[in-house]
């Protein structure tokens, strides 16, 4: 083609068909428009500024990390089947031909017009795809909110408008097309590139005189124009906001492991009186940020356990209350706890992070929760069970009320050694307070003993020095308990030189691993599943012959979920032999809370409203005879619901320590 | 010389026996004691306690105490406390006792020492017993002062046996307008049960779930409970299952029980039942299931079927008592 004049190789008009002066006017419209896209962001964005200050991602790297992911991969929104096909339908038609007139403009105004040849005959073909992309997921969305009308999908009039202005810019973009092809009289060969401008102009328009489609092009073109302007200027009041706020929130929400509440500077809150969310204010200007990112797509509350127990609880609507409240901005006399966030609303729950895993633009609902509770809990906002198990964790050092010195109680018999008794251990056996206390679980405690001494793992336990991590109190918004267990806890592993800690209990290992770095306490950390895997893979616990039958394995939330370890517990089930292992719908990341969470372990549930009925429905649908969990808390909730609901007797309820070592008394005996 | 009031809790009918255990209590510090009954219409009540060996039973009866507002009985009690010249205020850790002793305790200015076990005298100083760190230590304590207001676990002491003393009941005049008129009593709610309250009982029988129905939960909990004049008490699966009343279950958000004898039917023993029974004197499990968690808690444990063994349990506690 390079042998071909300049003139004559294929390319097309710009503003051909336009005037001078209408071109000066299409472009002070759009400038205008992008003007009040800019001042109503700009509005939106003084709200943001009434928080706290900072709060921000300042790693840039990350940043783009992130972006390439969850903005541009979309990693989150491809999980729902129809809503996520026609999301990338619609993102990728929106940029892509964002981008392609964008390009058309600048070839059209730049010193070099490179619009032309085998680029331009590509760009038709590109431009031509995404158009039908844009279309076919406009008409995507509007059946779905028409005819599928997903529960937990926002839905408003505004949104029918949106959708409508997107087909009808999409329309008009072709219609234009074909008119134009039709009046610069391109040759087929070269038309056939824009494929649906092609098709439409000889469907429509080959008859019609050159004149005719002239003027019919101007008519829509500006049509198409004043769509433009009206769709840049209504961003910030329609759904359409995410496209700026999602990315924004996706880059600059502050890094921290899944599982780990952010710190509260106990100096600061003695200054300032306050701990956590009072007013809409007391968030960051971050979490403020994220409020205006969400876009209702519904995906939380669809996760949420709460939600699907019947508790007056959905993260989406907590984020769109709050939203609400923000916006009305401060002459509103509505309260931020009470007016726009019930109580029961906070304590329903479970800090499970299947929201915070779910949400396509990292909204941090646990952490809007945390900040919450923090507040409840200083305004002496909680009373009865959870106010007794914290009174008990502060007194007591664990939150059953027992007395500490019990706390080697379980090991009875088994001549467990204690950091005392073995200054020379390796690994510190880390109980936690269920495996300790609670008599169903100090059965864990043991079965996990006996398997390190099989394995001559060279371990010590802390024992009445042991205290309770401070999970059950950080979680219920105790800042200042969870702190105070914190700080000892970290000074005795340091004291006892402990650089490496296996646990039974998810919670503790998600609390040593992620939280204690904050007050100084660096430690090698594994949960045992983690630990018997290994043992099992370098063969220094060995097993072979028949298993259990059918098991179906409960992940916790705090194992699978905060800490991404699903392997571990599958290798554990499947190196006890033999055991056909069904898996739940829902397990892996993707597992549901047995209910005990985020302090709920200490709160009366209504009976029908219970999560953990919901999970043993679950677990009986897999026909599997064992349900083999990793924590003390799973093993608790799951045993109490197992016989609670119907059929659930014939299924025994055990952690995958209880799995491994019975397995060896069976070989033995 | 009278040294000690006791507080004596009623239901409206009769003196509450638990809290007659502070009578022991008084008799082991030493000197008179007298006996104090408030309520309105309680002469009769005074009268039955006339036999206990007080130096005077006095009644403080009207209207305005119709109903137990710590603020009108707290000052009652202590102005009556600096009429008589008493050394200690006596009552028993209930929740009537955790509303009002403390009042009394701050109107009189006087320390208090609470849930008391037991009491030593070294050297004319006496050492109240007290439990702590949730049982596992048993602290000794002194207290300053002329006066003192000490609450004592019912379960810790012997309901006095009467010695036949025909101790004088005398009025404590009421003034009306000094009394104080900061709350109001809205509403009382009770169950129709005539057995004893959960909380206060000497003995308490509990179900789980195994009792399968409600017709049988009352046959063999209540009939058990009845046998031993005990209270009756639930799991929360007992109660969800509709055998028990709500206000029945026991444990972690239910009722925390401490009786000298805690029997245990058909209960697994999750750690939330557990937190209500922990400082239960003696613990009795009945549990088909040898490995439940229950037989580490308990003092005493049967493995087998609770159908046939609470039967003949009711059986033998009936026989046994006549």
């Amino acid at each position: 083609m390079t042998d071909i004049p300049l003139s004559q190789m294929p390319s097309r008009e710009v503003f051909g068909n336009i005037a001078p002066w209408m071109r000066l006017v299409f472009y002070g419209m759009i400038l205008g428009s992008l003007g009040v896209l800019a001042w109503q962001v700009g509005r939106q964005a003084r709200l943001w500024w009434r928080g706290k200050p900072g709060g921000f991602e300042k790693d840039w790297r990350l940043w783009v990390r992130r972006l390439a992911t969850f903005a541009l991969a979309q990693k989150r929104v491809h999980r729902k089947s129809l809503g996520g096909a026609l999301h990338l339908l619609l993102f990728s038609g929106f940029v892509v031909l964002t981008v392609g007139t964008t390009l058309l403009m600048i070839a059209d105004q730049g010193p070099v017009n490179f619009h032309r040849g085998w680029y331009y005959l590509i760009y038709e073909l590109t431009m031509d795809t995404f158009g039908v992309a844009l279309c076919a997921g406009c008409l995507l969305a509007i059946y779905r909110r028409l005819f599928r009308r997903p529960v937990s999908l926002g839905h408003t009039r505004r949104d029918w408008a949106l959708l409508g202005l997107l087909l009808a810019l999409g329309v008009t973009g072709f219609l234009l097309e074909a008119l134009r092809l039709h009046y610069t009289q391109v040759v087929p060969g070269v038309a056939r590139w824009s494929v649906i401008g092609h098709v439409t102009e000889m469907m429509l328009f080959r008859h019609l005189d050159i004149a005719t489609t002239r003027g019919m092009h101007l008519g829509f073109w500006w049509v198409h124009a004043i769509l433009v302007a009206v769709l840049f200027a209504a961003i910030p009041v329609t759904r359409f906001l995410h496209v700026i706020t999602g990315p924004l929130n996706i880059a600059l929400r502050p890094a921290q492991p899944v599982g780990a509440l952010a710190a509260v500077n106990l100096g600061e809150v003695e200054q300032t009186g306050l701990i956590g969310a009072e007013k809409i204010e007391d968030f960051t200007r971050q979490q403020l940020l994220s409020l205006d990112a969400c876009m209702e797509c519904g995906r939380c509350e669809d996760a949420c356990p709460a939600w699907a127990s019947g508790k007056p609880l959905s993260p989406k609507a907590v984020v769109v209350n709050l939203r609400g409240l923000m916006s009305a901005g401060s002459a509103t006399p509505r309260a931020l706890h009470g007016d726009t966030i019930a109580a029961e609303t906070l304590w329903a729950c479970t800090m499970c992070q299947a929201c915070v895993q779910e949400c396509p633009v990292l909204i941090g609902h646990v952490d809007l929760i945390s900040d919450m509770r923090r507040n409840r809990v200083a305004e002496g906002q909680i009373a009865g069970p959870p106010a007794k198990a914290l009174n008990h964790l502060s007194r007591q050092f664990n939150p059953y009320g027992q007395p500490n010195l019990n706390r080697l109680d379980w090991a009875a018999g088994l001549n467990v050694p204690t950091v005392e008794s073995n200054p020379q251990f390796e690994v510190l056996l880390w109980v936690g307070c269920a495996a300790s206390f609670d008599p169903r679980a100090q059965n864990v405690a043991r079965s996990l003993a006996l398997l390190l001494k099989e394995a001559s793992v060279n371990f010590a336990v802390l024992g009445t020095k042991e205290r309770c991590t401070g999970d059950p109190a950080r979680r219920l918004g105790e800042e200042f308990a969870f702190q105070e267990s914190a700080r000892a806890n970290v000074d005795r592993l340091n004291a006892s030189r402990v650089r490496r800690i296996v646990t039974p209990c998810p919670h503790c290992f998600n609390t040593l691993q992620n939280e204690y770095p904050q007050f100084g306490g660096q430690y090698q950390v594994q949960h045992h599943s983690q630990l018997l895997a290994e043992l099992l893979k370098n063969g220094r616990l060995q097993r072979n012959g028949k298993g259990r039958g059918t098991i179906t394995i409960h992940d916790p939330c705090y194992l699978a979920r905060a800490n991404d370890e699903t392997a571990a517990p599958r290798t554990v089930i499947d190196s006890s032999g033999g055991s056909e292992v069904r898996e739940m719908p829902r397990h892996g990341r993707k597992t549901f809370c047995c209910g005990a969470g985020g302090g709920r372990m200490w709160f009366e549930e209504a009976p029908g409203q219970r999560v953990s009925h919901l999970r043993a429905q679950e677990a009986l649908g897999t026909g599997a005879k064992t349900l083999a969990t990793a924590c003390p808390f799973c093993l608790n909730m799951m045993s109490d619901a197992m016989s609670a609901v119907p059929g659930g007797e014939g299924v025994t309820v055990l952690d995958i320590a209880e799995v491994l070592a019975q397995h060896g008394k069976q070989n033995t005996a | 010389m009278v040294q000690s009031l006791i507080i004596i809790e009623h239901n409206g009918r009769q003196a509450k026996a638990s809290s007659l255990s502070a009578v022991s209590l008084a008799q082991q510090l030493g000197g008179g004691y007298a006996l104090l009954v408030l309520g309105s219409g309680v002469m009769g009540i005074a009268e039955s306690l006339r036999g206990f060996g007080a130096e005077a039973v006095l009644v403080a009866d009207h209207a305005l105490l119709a109903e137990p507002l710590a603020d009108r009985y707290a000052a009652v009690i202590s102005q009556a406390a600096r009429d008589v010249g008493v050394t200690t205020v006596l009552g028993t850790s209930s929740t009537f006792a955790k509303d009002i002793l403390p009042r009394v305790a701050a109107l009189l200015d006087a320390p208090m020492v609470s849930d008391v076990i037991s009491v030593s005298n070294e050297d004319g100083v006496i050492g109240y017993q007290r439990p702590v760190f949730a049982g596992s230590l048993c602290a000794t304590v002194t207290l300053q002062g002329d006066t003192r207001v000490v609450s004592a676990r019912s379960t810790a002491f012997q309901v006095p046996s009467r010695n036949g003393v025909c101790s004088p009941v005398t009025a404590v005049s009421i003034d009306p307008d000094s009394l104080p008129n900061g709350m109001e009593f809205v509403s009382r709610e009770q169950p129709a049960s005539g057995r004893p309250d959960l909380t206060e009982a000497r003995v308490v029988v509990s179900g789980g779930r195994p009792l399968k129905d409600k017709e049988t939960f009352e046959r063999l909990i209540g009939g058990l409970a009845d046998a031993f004049g005990g209270a009756v008490g639930a799991t929360r699966a007992a109660v969800d299952a509709g055998m028990a009343p709500n206000d029945c279950q026991v444990g972690q958000t239910g009722k925390v029980v401490a009786p000298e004898l805690y029997i245990a039917v058909g209960i697994s023993g999750a750690i939330q039942h557990l937190a209500g029974i922990k400082d239960s004197k003696v613990i009795v499990a009945i549990n088909r299931n040898p490995e439940a968690p229950i037989f580490q808690m308990a003092t005493y444990g049967l493995v087998g079927d609770l159908h046939e063994i609470v039967p003949r349990m009711i059986e033998a506690a009936r026989a046994g008592c006549r």
